[in-house]
């Protein structure tokens, strides 16, 4: 049971002048990060391609990107549900019988 | 000279008996006065409990002294360390015990370790006349002790019954002794062990016998010779009655464990013991069923557990020996914790019945807690300690040729489930009717204690039945 | 006797005490038992301790050894802190039930044979159920039934496979499997172990019930239950081929749905479930190298993981919901909480100075350089996962994400402050002298975390992936949803079940109906007044009536009580005689 439509997701916010700031903080640090990459690389790089600069900066991000993607993705289509929705599908509970009056007629099968 | 090393338990016994003695002669003070020295009993239970240390430490003494009468072997010592145990907890939960008056309270001690010193030579005693001489002893003591409470007529009443009928009971036991030394020509149980026991081969043995015996099921209250029991620990006071309806009990089962190894399992004098031990259940259980005074069921309850005790007596095997000297151990604490709860609950020392117990788990559940946990033992129910005593007691009795006797046994434990879980029922589900009196908060600890020790008990038997069984196994060789 | 006390002692007798004191007195003695447990494992030498004989098995509660120790340190450690944090408690059966869980933990650490882990195994999972129902909310109860259920599975899977195994082998030691040689009874130990584990598919309990425990049960939960059971695995499953394959899915199971719950204890739970999927996976690598790495993560995990659980308990405590779309703004009125939580944040993330860079880096490296280059890829794609939903989409709309929605906000005890700031400062410690852990370590240790080359390596990884994080913001916004589950398949085994076993009823019950209109009303209707009278007169009669009958003999026996001496005497000595001649001239 699929949930509402899919709409595409209202733009950002627009941001204050301190997180502004600290938006060029990350991407200068970032930059210095990358920088820093083509000198610092491993001994031993454990899949041939993780010893080239800049590689570990863009699987950060692509893997960030696809994995929220991914996800999003899926918990919009088949995994995201109404909170309710194990109350809705449990069985109802029997309607109580009334209690025979004497020590049990046992003539009806008792359920 | 026999080595005092063996005797010191009896020693130890006989020197508090010596001090509260010499406490009692204090001048009785007059009534305006504070009370004097014979007042200041709160150093026995801590006396008592140095003795049960006296008494585990004397555990592994063996020896047969003073000219042969006096043996001690693991169950004498097994069964001393039951009377230290008993005698520590009786004193705790007598510490003030109503209807005593101050300048008694010295008295009253020293006549209850009299009485548990005499028990102590009873459980060493291998020579009849040294039996009846403890048994003596210990009897003597309790005379003085039940009509103490205050000025009620009830317990004088209750003294002179238990004189009365205790005095008859005893000279029944010596009519029987002195039949017995007629027939077999000697009074020491090693001598009786190598005489035979049969109607056919000596008719005046048996008969003697089982008059000796007689004296015995008067004090472990066995049908028919147990009328006193339900009047006695109605009319003394809820203290003394724990010390009567528990500590005597163990001194006649020892005796009749050494007896009882004497006689093979056909012996007719077997046969009589299962008898009356199926009457005494019977009709202990059925009398117990209407009864509304606590003390008056406990005493009828008391009457059942001394027939379920036979059953292990008539196996005459190693293992039904040892499951009667453990269940004994086991009716002790179990008794003497419902006894216990009985006591915290009647400050005034009054007789409680079964209302006075409604409501108790709103007003000290743990107190309630623990009187469910004797009535769940006395019963039977796992995991108790009681549990175990009746498990062994049927295990050890069945095949042994009184089959009909284990399952009057069975059938007993369940009509008992009636009248002890109705004191649960009063506890648990009913609502206290009168605003409830002041919550009793003294003795939880201890109360708590025996509540515990009958619940490991029944998880872990095995150490203290093992003790009984080695003990019992040097007996039934 | 020095040599070794066991801590569970401490705890049996913390819930005891517990139980008879009031609430207001009794929460202060847990911290305690805390910090005599962990002066005793501070203490214990390495040797077999504790035998005993129980039910006719020899039995040992008490084995001491690096692997044990390791673990049983951070349990002690965190078992004060948890008991610090939840010091503001006052229904002592809270306290009871964390006593006894963390007892039964200890329990199953040291020991040495299957029947004592299976009795530590069944007091956590019964514990810890009380946990969970004892935030009385109707949610809870149904969470915490759930959990029963599922945990008591996973019991019985244990308890069948030590069985069967005792009656092949003979034995009950608890000692390590050869992979080469596992019968079937092993790997259905090893289920029961996983169920514990939540490795997928038997983990759906885990967010399912976590986050509906009450606010300090969940940071006593979150440590101890799958712990011991990455303990048990590393003990007797280590270099399980299959363990390092579902490790590996389990990280990267967790982190996905972490990153789309709504939920912040559902987000932790999630990535409870991927963080120990690492530990799993190191142990089924079963090299020197994993297997430390699997234990130091452990370790690490325990802190760090507890401290986030205290910054979302404290948030659901004083805002009263944990739902991220319902918070949002809160940072000026819960800075500190934000920060603490941070420390864990980062901690888990695998930032530089902190407790998790010296031990994830330890499992990932171990499992590249024993060739599992697939496992090793998987691990650092669930890094980037963890520090995406754990380290920055939590707090991003916790704290902020958004104006303040105004919510009225309970302040947080002294408590939980003290609580969290022992765990940061533990997770900050372990960061920048991981000594402190590695000597702790059942293997030596050949690994240095602090080279250029990995703090950069993390602080690329990390710092990209927030990059990835800040582009995608708005579609990261959590949605009051819940997302589907294994549970799924669960309820619906458990529907299945119930209804395979209406269905026959109703039918009978419709065709019966029917023959019943049918066949005679008044025939049946007689019928029936005739039963009910046997039932009542006859049956109830004999019953009933057995009882009276009894009770009414048992006055009869009374009567003999006169009162009268002379009575007695006279009853004593003619029914004993009477008694003696019937057995002698009969018998």
């Amino acid at each position: 049971m699929s949930s509402h439509d899919h709409q595409p997701p209202p733009p950002a916010a627009p941001l204050g002048p301190t997180a502004v700031k600290l938006r060029l903080a990350m991407y200068v640090a970032l930059a210095v990060l990358v920088a820093l990459n083509l000198f610092i690389l491993p001994h031993e790089p454990h899949f041939g391609i993780d010893g080239w600069p800049g590689f570990w900066a863009a699987f950060g991000v692509v893997v960030a990107m696809g994995l929220g993607r991914l996800a999003k993705g899926a918990a919009h289509t088949f995994l995201g549900q109404d909170e309710d929705f194990y109350q809705r599908r449990e069985p109802k509970p029997a309607p109580a019988e009334p209690v025979a009056a004497a020590h049990g007629a046992h003539g009806h099968g008792g359920h | 000279m026999p080595s005092l090393g063996l005797l010191l338990p009896e020693l130890f016994q006989t020197l508090l008996t010596g001090v509260l003695f010499v406490q009692a002669l204090a001048r009785p003070r007059q009534a305006d006065q504070p009370p004097g020295p014979a007042a200041a009993t709160a150093w026995v239970p801590w006396a008592a409990a140095l003795g049960v240390a006296v008494a585990l430490w004397s555990l592994p003494a063996r020896g047969l002294i003073l000219w042969q009468a006096y043996q001690l072997d693991g169950l004498s010592q097994f069964f001393k360390l039951a009377v230290a145990v008993g005698l520590f907890l009786v004193t705790l939960n007598a510490q003030r015990p109503a209807g005593v008056r101050d300048d008694q309270r010295a008295d009253y001690f020293m006549f209850i370790a009299l009485s548990s010193l005499g028990l102590m030579l009873l459980a060493s005693a291998v020579e009849l006349i040294t039996v009846y001489l403890a048994l003596e002893i210990s009897s003597y003591s309790l005379y003085a002790l039940i009509p103490l409470r205050g000025k009620e007529g009830k317990a004088a009443e209750a003294g002179i019954k238990y004189i009365l009928f205790g005095a008859v009971a005893t000279a029944l036991a010596l009519y029987g002794l002195a039949l017995v030394l007629a027939a077999q020509n000697t009074s020491y149980l090693a001598g009786l062990g190598q005489r035979p026991w049969s109607w056919g081969a000596a008719p005046l043995g048996v008969v003697g016998i089982s008059l000796f015996l007689a004296g015995f099921f008067y004090k472990l209250a066995l049908f028919p010779f147990h009328f006193w029991a339900p009047d006695v620990y109605d009319g003394t006071g809820n203290q003394t009655a724990a010390f009567v309806a528990t500590m005597p009990k163990l001194g006649a089962v020892v005796v009749l464990v050494r007896i009882g190894a004497l006689l093979g399992p056909a012996s007719e004098v077997t046969a009589l013991l299962a008898v009356l031990g199926a009457l005494s259940m019977t009709f202990g259980n059925l009398a117990a069923l209407v009864q509304q005074d606590l003390k008056r069921l406990l005493g009828y309850s008391s009457v059942a557990h001394a027939g379920y005790i036979m059953v292990g007596l008539v196996a005459c095997s190693a293992q039904g020996l040892a499951a009667a000297s453990f269940y004994s151990l086991v009716y002790l604490l179990m008794n003497l914790t419902a006894f216990w709860v009985i006591c915290r609950l009647a400050e005034d020392g009054r007789n409680l019945v079964l209302d006075d117990l409604n409501g108790l788990y709103q007003r000290a559940p743990f107190l309630a807690f623990v009187l469910a946990v004797a009535a769940f033992a006395l019963v039977g129910l796992p995991p108790t300690a009681g549990f175990m005593g009746k498990l062994f007691l049927l295990t050890s009795a069945w095949g042994r040729g009184h089959d009909w006797l284990v399952v009057v046994a069975a059938l007993n434990t369940a009509i008992s489930i009636y009248y002890y879980l109705n004191l649960v029922r009063h506890a648990y589900t009913r609502e206290a009717e009168a605003a409830p009196g002041a919550a009793p908060v003294g003795g939880l600890v201890w109360g708590g204690v025996l509540a515990a020790v009958l619940l490991i008990l029944g998880a872990l038997p095995a150490p203290v039945f093992q003790w009984a069984e080695a003990a019992g196994l040097q007996l039934a060789r | 006797m020095s040599d070794f006390l066991h801590p569970s002692l401490f705890f049996l007798a913390c819930a005891g005490l517990v139980w008879l004191l009031p609430g207001r007195l009794g929460r202060w003695l847990p911290p305690l038992a805390g910090a005599l447990a962990i002066l005793a494992v501070l203490s214990m030498r390495h040797g077999d301790y504790a035998h005993f004989r129980y039910l006719g098995l020899d039995l040992g509660a008490g084995r001491v050894d690096a692997l044990a120790v390791v673990f049983a340190h951070v349990f002690a450690i965190q078992a004060l802190i948890g008991f610090i944090y939840a010091l503001h408690v006052e229904d002592k059966w809270q306290h009871m039930a964390a006593c006894l869980y963390i007892a039964g933990a200890f329990g199953c650490l040291f020991a040495n044979d299957f029947v004592v882990l299976f009795i530590g195994w069944e007091l956590m999972s019964v514990s810890s159920t009380f946990l969970v129902w004892l935030r009385r909310c109707p949610a809870s109860t149904g969470a915490g039934i759930r959990y029963f259920l599922f945990h008591t599975l996973g019991g019985l899977c244990v308890l069948a496979g030590l069985l069967l195994r005792h009656q092949a082998l003979g034995t009950w030691a608890f000692t390590a499997i050869d992979p080469a040689s596992a019968q079937y009874f092993d790997y259905l130990i090893m289920v029961g172990f996983c169920v514990n584990a939540a490795v997928i598919p038997l983990h759906a309990w885990l967010p399912d019930a976590y986050p509906e425990a009450t606010v300090t049960g969940a940071v006593f939960m979150s440590a101890f239950t799958t712990k011991t059971a990455v303990y048990v695995l590393a003990r007797g499953f280590a270099g399980f081929e299959i363990l390092g394959i579902m490790g590996t899915l389990m990280t990267l199971y967790g982190v996905f749905y972490a990153t789309i719950e709504n939920n912040a204890r559902r987000i932790l739970a999630y990535h409870i479930v991927s963080q120990v999927g690492y530990m799993v996976a190191g142990i089924g690598i079963g090299t020197a190298m994993t297997i430390n790495g699997a234990c130091a993560h452990a370790y690490a995990h325990i802190l760090y993981k507890g401290l986030l659980f205290m910054g979302a308990g404290a948030l659901l405590f004083s805002a009263g919901t944990a739902k991220l779309n319902e918070l949002g703004g809160l940072f000026k009125r819960m800075p500190w909480v934000f920060y603490l939580y941070m420390v864990a944040a980062v901690s888990i993330s695998g930032f530089p100075l902190f407790s998790g860079f010296v031990s994830k880096t330890m499992t990932i490296t171990g499992a590249a350089e024993s060739h599992h280059a697939w496992l090793a890829l998987g691990m650092e794609i669930a890094a980037v996962g963890t520090f995406l939903s754990v380290g920055i989409k939590l707090p991003f709309f916790a704290w902020f994400g958004g104006p303040d929605k105004g919510l009225e906000l309970k302040p947080v005890p002294w408590n939980m402050y003290l609580g969290m700031g022992l765990g940061a400062f533990l997770c900050f410690w372990i960061g920048i002298q991981p000594g402190f852990l590695y000597h702790l370590l059942p293997n030596p240790v050949e690994y240095v975390p602090y080279t250029p080359w990995h703090v950069l390596q993390a602080l690329l990884l990390l710092g990209f992936t927030g990059l990835g994080f800040y582009i995608l913001r708005v579609r990261m916004t959590p949605e009051a949803k819940i997302n589907l589950d294994f549970d799924y398949f669960y309820r619906l085994v458990g529907r299945g079940f119930l209804a395979i076993c209406r269905v026959p009823v109703a039918a009978l019950d419709d065709w019966w109906t029917e023959f019943y209109a049918r066949a005679g009303l008044k025939g049946m209707l007689g019928a029936a007044a005739v039963t009910a009278w046997f039932d009542k007169a006859a049956i109830d009669g004999v019953v009933d009536g057995t009882a009276l009958g009894v009770r009414r003999v048992g006055q009869g026996a009374t009567l003999a009580q006169t009162g009268r001496l002379q009575d007695y005497l006279a009853a004593a000595v003619v029914v004993g005689l009477a008694i003696f001649a019937l057995v002698w001239f009969w018998g």
